[in-house]
């Protein structure tokens, strides 16, 4: 593996799809480290993601992943030889066991040794905790255990790329918790993508976020950054303010409002999520790009 | 906002490690893993287990029924049932081949390393290990057959072939259809389809076109044939099924994207070879094997080598001489029953093969131009026997009723001094009838257990046509109520009796009543003789 991770290089990347733009313009460069992925659904977050992981090729634009193009045959085979990805809905062969399942992606990884096979299985199941249920048919296995096997099979062969398409969905707050930690490891010296609605992972993980809205970056930067797009436009309550574009009812009993506050708010330090959710609400105010 | 971000990198990556050479060492990885897969599957596990269980029943209960195998014919009965480990191996290859469609890891696997293209060849390599095995068993049933004592002829290597290829091009249709659709569904279709195909060519078991498909066997009611007369294009139907699963493959590779020179050179081979063996298939028998076939059936002298056992001297075709020791058994049988004068004179047994008994109305044997060519060949009255053996145990089946069919030739040359000689059915009366068919019966154990099986099912009398022809024997049911009644009795004792009063018994003149006296046993009810001919 590249302990620099593999830079990818996208400008303006288009993708029709039926004949509606799913990806329209898009252009960002990614390095080393966890890069978050929002987007509401339908924002082209997949397709831009199965575009980096080779599966469909662009309508136009230019697309660089580690030096290689992906529209010539030998440029996609050398990105697949450092690309790991896990796809939104990862199927499974259930009536294989996890252990079986990792040597045959293995295989079409193009690790031929049957002992650097084996190792590498035994040592991707031991990184997402497996290790003791490799023998266990994967029909056997919890929705949890399943998709840490889908991050095992991702990470087989050290990618130095790393996509991941919502690899947390489905899973209780310990799996997630735990999937941080092997994310945040994984991002030490690689190039990680992670697609999400969780704005918690990417606040945990991500020393950079992509906002994706209709097939445009509508944001790349710090999660900081993002947050600071509330700055002001978060306040609190006692009643549910009719001005908020967004507002709920906290634990405290309180109301969290998004807009405009009126003369005189308990304003609040805004999270990422609010930055995000004010944003995308900006985004849909205006209909234009930020 | 900026809608971008510059990331500094001021180092060169590295290049992904590649290892010459590791694509191809992943396909054959690949096809390790599904080979593997493949023969564990429950439908070829099943479809072996159906191939074996009938083999150990066989070898278990002491196989009655293939003692006596013709090799050459033995070598393409291979084949039918190998087409279950066929079927097996289609969908299990269908399903192995639709895997990741089927489980959705598709969006997965089009990201790896190894394209479909190299997938499907692993698929199509990984066939090759379920075809070595069903060839193994194909090969390992003709080292039983030919291991048996009885067996005579010739293994017909390509005829074994064509069953293991049977396999493989099953499996490279099922690989191909999970290249065309993937739906599940279709491949148990195709399998149908192949299934009704093969039974409509069987039941056409004459028609030239019926090498088009899987197998090609004969009529069931043929018997054998000498290896250079069977005129089955073997070969041809061997380049057949390996040209249509090698084309199979190409266009299962070509639908995974698989666009390269040397597949189309490959597939265009395939393809002339494919209509080249269709052409020589279609062709049928050969003109000269027809020719040669002809000449035998009129002519076995021609072709026959002779030995003598004891007194009498046994002509067959070379690949059916190994049967003589028990031709020679059932003569002695008979011969050991009558009187010394009779039992010591020369005697003749002629192999011979006549195929106009197949097409359902039996015609006449050219008998004139066989006893013409007796007198020439100095074998006079030459008893026929034709290229069918079996054991009496397993009676009921073509081969064991030979037995009795030629132990009452032979019998009836003993008994009258000649072989018969009418066109149609020669029909025995009074004594002369009993004593053929007695001697005929309790000759040996196969003898009495094949006489035994015909009586059961026959009414009315007993027909022992000669090859299946027009011509032979045929025996009322009051005679044959007498013999059943002797076979109860001592055979030393009735042949005692016989020896004694020969001359009456064999005498046409003698009645039945006389001889069931003579024999001392009660005369069986004179309302079996009604409607006789006699």
């Amino acid at each position: 593996m590249s302990d620099l991770g593999t830079p990818v290089r996208a400008q303006d990347v288009t993708l029709a799809y039926r004949g509606r733009p799913a990806l329209a313009g898009v252009s960002f460069e990614l390095g080393p480290g966890v890069t978050g992925l929002l987007g509401p659904n339908g924002a082209g977050k997949t397709t831009l993601l199965r575009v980096l992981a080779t599966a469909i090729a662009p309508s136009s634009g230019s697309l660089s992943i580690g030096g290689e193009d992906p529209a010539s045959a030998h440029g996609r085979l050398s990105i697949r030889r450092r690309l790991g990805y896990l796809p939104q809905d990862p199927g499974f062969h259930l009536n294989f066991s996890a252990f079986d399942f990792i040597d045959y992606i293995a295989i079409l990884k193009e690790i031929t040794d049957r002992s650097r096979r084996r190792a590498e299985a035994l040592r991707v199941l031991e990184a997402v905790g497996l290790a003791d249920h490799r023998s266990k048919r994967i029909k056997t296995l919890s929705g949890g255990m399943r998709q840490r096997v889908a991050l095992a099979a991702a990470i087989v062969g050290d990618p130095a790329l790393l996509i991941l398409d919502e690899p947390t969905v489905g899973l209780d707050p310990e799996q997630r918790l735990r999937f941080r930690e092997l994310i945040a490891n994984l991002g030490e010296g690689r190039t990680v993508l992670l697609s999400t609605h969780q704005t918690e992972d990417v606040s945990a993980l991500c020393r950079r976020v992509i906002v994706l809205d209709r097939g445009r970056v509508k944001f790349d930067g710090e999660p900081a950054a993002l947050a600071t797009v509330a700055q002001g436009r978060v306040w609190s309550s006692a009643e549910r303010d009719s001005h908020a574009l967004a507002g709920w009812r906290t634990g405290l009993g309180t109301f969290r409002n998004i807009g405009t506050p009126p003369h005189a708010a308990d304003v609040l330090e805004p999270t990422l999520e609010d930055g995000y959710l004010m944003l995308l609400d900006a985004t849909a105010a205006h209909g234009t790009t930020a | 906002m900026s809608s971008t971000t510059t990331v500094n990198r001021s180092q060169t990556p590295p290049t992904p490690r590649t290892v010459p050479g590791a694509a191809r060492r992943a396909v054959i990885a690949l096809a390790a893993v599904e080979a593997f897969r493949l023969l564990r599957h429950p439908a070829v596990l099943g479809a072996f287990a159906l191939y074996l269980a009938p083999w150990a029943y066989e070898a278990s209960t002491g196989d009655a029924a293939h003692r006596f195998p013709v090799l050459q014919d033995a070598s393409w009965s291979s084949q039918p049932i190998l087409l279950v480990v066929a079927a097996g191996t289609l969908l299990a290859a269908n399903l192995a081949a639709l895997r990741a469609q089927r489980h959705g890891v598709a969006a997965l696997y089009e990201v790896l390393v190894l394209t479909k293209g190299q997938r499907t060849t692993a698929h199509l390599l990984s066939l090759l290990p379920v075809t070595v095995l069903s060839g193994a068993v194909a090969v390992g049933r003709m080292f039983y057959l030919a291991g048996k004592a009885g067996a005579v002829g010739h293994v017909q290597p390509l005829e074994v072939a064509a069953g293991p290829l049977c396999v493989l091009l099953a499996g490279v249709i099922g690989i191909l259809l999970a290249r065309l659709s993937t739906s599940a569904a279709v491949a148990p279709l195709a399998l149908a389809g192949l299934g009704i195909m093969s039974f409509v060519a069987a039941v056409n078991n004459t028609a030239s076109w019926r090498w088009l498909g899987l197998i090609a066997i004969e009529s069931e009611i043929a018997a054998p044939l000498p290896a250079d007369l069977a005129g089955r294009p073997a070969g041809a139907h061997a380049l057949w099924l390996s040209a249509l699963a090698v084309l199979l493959a190409v266009v299962a590779l070509m639908r995974s994207g698989v666009r390269s020179l040397t597949l189309k050179a490959t597939g265009s081979l395939a393809l002339v070879a494919a209509v080249a063996a269709a052409g020589v298939q279609l062709g049928g028998v050969p003109a000269s094997t027809l020719r040669a076939r002809a000449e035998a059936t009129r002519h076995p002298v021609k072709y026959e080598t002779c030995s003598t056992i004891g007194n009498v001297s046994y002509c067959s075709f070379p690949d059916f001489s190994g049967w003589g020791a028990q031709w020679a058994h059932v003569a002695q049988g008979i011969l050991s029953r009558t009187p010394p004068d009779v039992s010591t004179a020369h005697y003749f047994i002629r192999q011979r093969i006549f195929s106009g008994g197949d097409a359902g109305t039996p015609l006449p044997p050219p008998l004139s131009t066989w006893q013409q060519d007796d007198l020439a060949a100095h074998t006079p009255d030459a008893v026929t026997v034709g290229t069918d053996w079996g054991e009496g145990s397993a009676a009921g089946d073509r081969s064991s009723d030979a037995v009795i069919d030629f132990a009452a030739e032979f019998a009836f040359r003993v008994v009258t001094g000649k072989v018969p000689g009418q066109s149609r059915l020669t029909m025995l009366c009074r004594s002369p009838s009993v004593l053929v068919l007695w001697l005929a019966a309790q000759s040996t154990a196969g003898t009495q257990d094949a006489f035994m099986s015909m009586v059961r099912r026959s009414s009315g009398g007993l027909s022992l046509p000669l090859l299946g022809s027009a011509a032979g024997l045929t025996f009322n049911a009051r005679e044959e109520a007498l013999v059943l009644d002797l076979l109860h009795r001592p055979a030393g004792e009735v042949a005692a009796r016989v020896r004694a009063s020969w001359a009456e018994l064999a005498a046409s003149a003698t009645s039945t009543d006389r001889a069931a006296e003579i024999l001392g046993v009660p005369a069986p009810d004179r309302a079996l003789a009604e409607g006789s001919r006699c």
